[in-house]
């Protein structure tokens, strides 16, 4: 299985002892991938992330602390470079999409044989995307009717920060990301509320209750 | 404090004020009123007394008159037998009179000899009242009461006198008599005590009324308290009743679906990996089919698998908590599709986990309710599922095309779950402030779960 170049370092992001120990044993067996590290919460792989710089990471959706949907949206922002790979028991499809949403490059059901985990491993490892069978056919039937989804936590917490009045670059230190990544997601959210202006914004969160008047 | 004892001290307290001002103004009352009488009673004896002693004095002037009207200022034999008149008059047991000279010596005492022709210009009785200069004072002014202590020629005891005193100008005299009035102020002592032991009776009768009232207070709160309690243990049964069929009932499903699925699957794993080892352990075991049954084992694994999501899905939905609200009714909308045929249409809200935890699975379990009855009862092909936000209150509406209800004649008989389901969902959303909205036509029903203002971000997390 050994494909020439370097060795793909993974971090594990799982709550379960059992799933760790098994997945890292699973991998190992193959030359060019290395666990680098394991993280029992969303926080504690971000942590873990900021140290030891792997190259993918392995995340589970149900963690205590900050799941790892909230997690690859940090991530996203915080470590482009790294790339995530959803690792979940979760078959809906608003699991799915919204780990697409969120900055995920790939999703797999833990129930796939592990030869497709590592497959899907070296697939977003080189910049691609990939959903394991069961998920690709779940996404397909919905895709049709697939519109644009609600704000994520992220752009709803900037969306809270910027119609409390706050600067994006105010925005950008308060949650130690570039001013850059506030103006992307500035813009998202304009796109998918349909709102020009920031006080449209203000208007907006308060009257959905987001911000009290 | 709870609300038992508040109730119990508002119905106490005004009472015992209210008596008490009532026992005090009575009391009050009756004792300025007593203190009136009294008073009068006294001025009016003290005048009749008043009024014998001018009397008395008129009496004795006359008697001297023929001697000492014709009598010169020097005139010692016209005193003298002035003063023999003088003594001899009496009346009463201690009726007398009596006779100074203007600097205060004795010149008659028929009652008390020795103190004649002895200067009492200083006299003072126990209360220090300077009584001889106070007569000859009033004497002087032409006449006067005064009032001092004196012993009673009868009993020798020290009383109450009272006596008048008028001048005999022509010789610096000072002729006085007195009446002792010890009765009249033992007659008003005696009055006063009668009128002390009136008010005593009153508020002894008053403090009667007081505890007799505040017993029945106290007795007809124990009563309503008791029987309210006894009402509240009722509907307390009832409602433990019903949890705990509930609660068997899911224990039941859960053990069914455990039973039934998973470890019928389990089994079947067991018996795959049993296949394998036998298959490995025969020396001339093909490989290929100790291959398949292991295979076969783990696609068997990924159907256990499969059942526990299953399971645990339906025992809590953790897309609730992951994805919040709308995520979770989107999920449960296209599962329901899937499972009926009834086409869903769905809108939200663009925010998630405003709503805290238990809302957010309150708004769940309304619409898993409604469309399980939709499932069940309407017959309807169409279902609108709206979750909106506005101005901080939340809806939640499910509105179907089907046959619709009675809202007032659920037939709880024939199925006991449905009226049951809805009177859960009322209890659940009350629990948040909020309420359920019910319309049914034939035309369908439309089901509104309400929660109130404030519900948004109160403990959820943005």
């Amino acid at each position: 299985m050994l494909r020439g170049g370097s060795i793909i370092r993974i971090l594990l992001a799982d709550d379960h002892p059992l799933v760790r120990d098994g997945l890292r044993s699973c991998l190992e067996m193959y030359n060019n991938l290395e666990v680098i590290g394991e993280a029992k919460t969303g926080s504690e792989a971000l942590e873990k992330a900021a140290e030891l710089k792997p190259d993918v990471v392995l995340m589970d959706i149900n963690m205590p602390e900050l799941n790892g949907l909230d997690a690859t949206e940090i991530f996203a922002e915080k470590h482009p470079e790294i790339k995530l790979l959803i690792l979940s028991m979760h078959n809906n499809r608003e699991y799915i999409s919204s780990a697409l949403r969120y900055g995920a490059r790939g999703y797999v059901l833990k129930d796939v044989p592990s030869q497709e985990v590592v497959a899907a491993i070296e697939a977003v490892h080189m910049g691609g995307t990939y959903f394991s069978s069961g998920v690709s056919k779940i996404l397909m039937a919905y895709q049709d009717s697939d519109v644009e989804g609600p704000l994520t936590t992220r752009e709803q917490t900037i969306l809270l920060l910027l119609a409390e009045g706050n600067s994006n670059k105010h925005v950008a230190a308060e949650l130690d990301i570039s001013v850059r990544t506030v103006e992307t997601h500035r813009k998202n959210i304009k796109r998918k509320l349909d709102i020009s202006s920031t006080a449209g914004l203000t208007r907006y969160a308060i009257e959905n209750g987001l911000l009290s008047s | 404090m709870n609300l038992k004892q508040k109730v119990l001290l508002l119905a106490t307290v005004p009472l015992i004020l209210a008596i008490s001002a009532i026992s005090f103004l009575v009391t009050y009352q009756a004792q300025s009123l007593a203190k009136e009488e009294i008073a009068a009673f006294e001025r009016n004896m003290l005048n009749a007394k008043k009024l014998e002693l001018l009397n008395y004095l008129s009496l004795a002037q006359t008697s001297i008159g023929h001697i000492y009207d014709p009598a010169n200022a020097d005139n010692q034999n016209a005193k003298e037998q002035v003063k023999e008149i003088l003594k001899t008059l009496t009346y009463g047991t201690d009726g007398y009179f009596f006779v100074y000279d203007f600097e205060g010596t004795n010149l008659v005492h028929p009652k008390q000899p020795e103190l004649i022709g002895k200067n009492w210009w200083e006299l003072e009785d126990t209360t220090g009242n300077l009584v001889i200069q106070n007569l000859i004072s009033r004497a002087r002014d032409g006449g006067g009461f005064h009032r001092y202590l004196w012993g009673k020629p009868s009993s020798g005891e020290i009383a109450d006198k009272i006596s008048y005193a008028v001048p005999l100008d022509k010789w610096n005299w000072m002729l006085g008599t007195g009446l002792y009035i010890d009765d009249v102020i033992s007659q008003v002592e005696a009055f006063e005590l009668e009128v002390q032991d009136r008010i005593w009776q009153t508020s002894i009768i008053i403090l009667i009324i007081t505890f007799t009232s505040l017993g029945v207070v106290f007795f007809t709160g124990i009563a309503i308290n008791l029987h309210e309690r006894r009402l509240a243990d009722v509907k307390l049964k009832e409602l433990t009743q019903r949890i705990i069929e509930t609660q068997e009932e899911e224990r039941g499903r859960v053990a069914r679906e455990l039973h039934d699925g998973i470890s019928q699957i389990l089994v079947s794993i067991k018996y795959a990996h049993e296949m394998a080892l036998n298959k490995a352990q025969q020396a001339e075991g093909d490989t290929e089919e100790v291959a398949k049954a292991i295979d076969k084992g783990a696609n068997a694994l990924n159907i256990a698998i499969n059942e526990v999501r299953r399971i645990s899905r339906d025992l809590r939905p953790s897309i609730l908590d992951d994805l919040g609200l709308s995520p979770a009714l989107e999920s449960l909308a296209h599962e329901f599709s899937e499972r009926t045929d009834i086409k869903v249409k769905i809108s939200t809200v663009t925010f998630k986990n405003l709503l805290p935890k238990d809302a957010k699975t309150t708004l769940y379990r309304v619409a898993q309710e409604a469309l399980t009855n939709i499932e069940r009862h309407s017959n309807a092909d169409r279902v609108n599922l709206v979750l909106s936000a506005s101005k901080g209150i939340v809806t939640l509406s499910i509105i179907d095309n089907g046959a619709g209800f009675d809202i007032h004649h659920l037939n709880i008989k024939k199925d006991p779950l449905a009226g049951i389901g809805l009177r859960n969902m009322q209890e659940r959303l009350e629990h948040h402030g909020g309420e359920l909205e019910i319309t049914s036509s034939p035309k369908g029903t439309t089901i509104m779960a309400i929660l109130p203002k404030g519900i948004l971000r109160s403990g959820g997390e943005a």
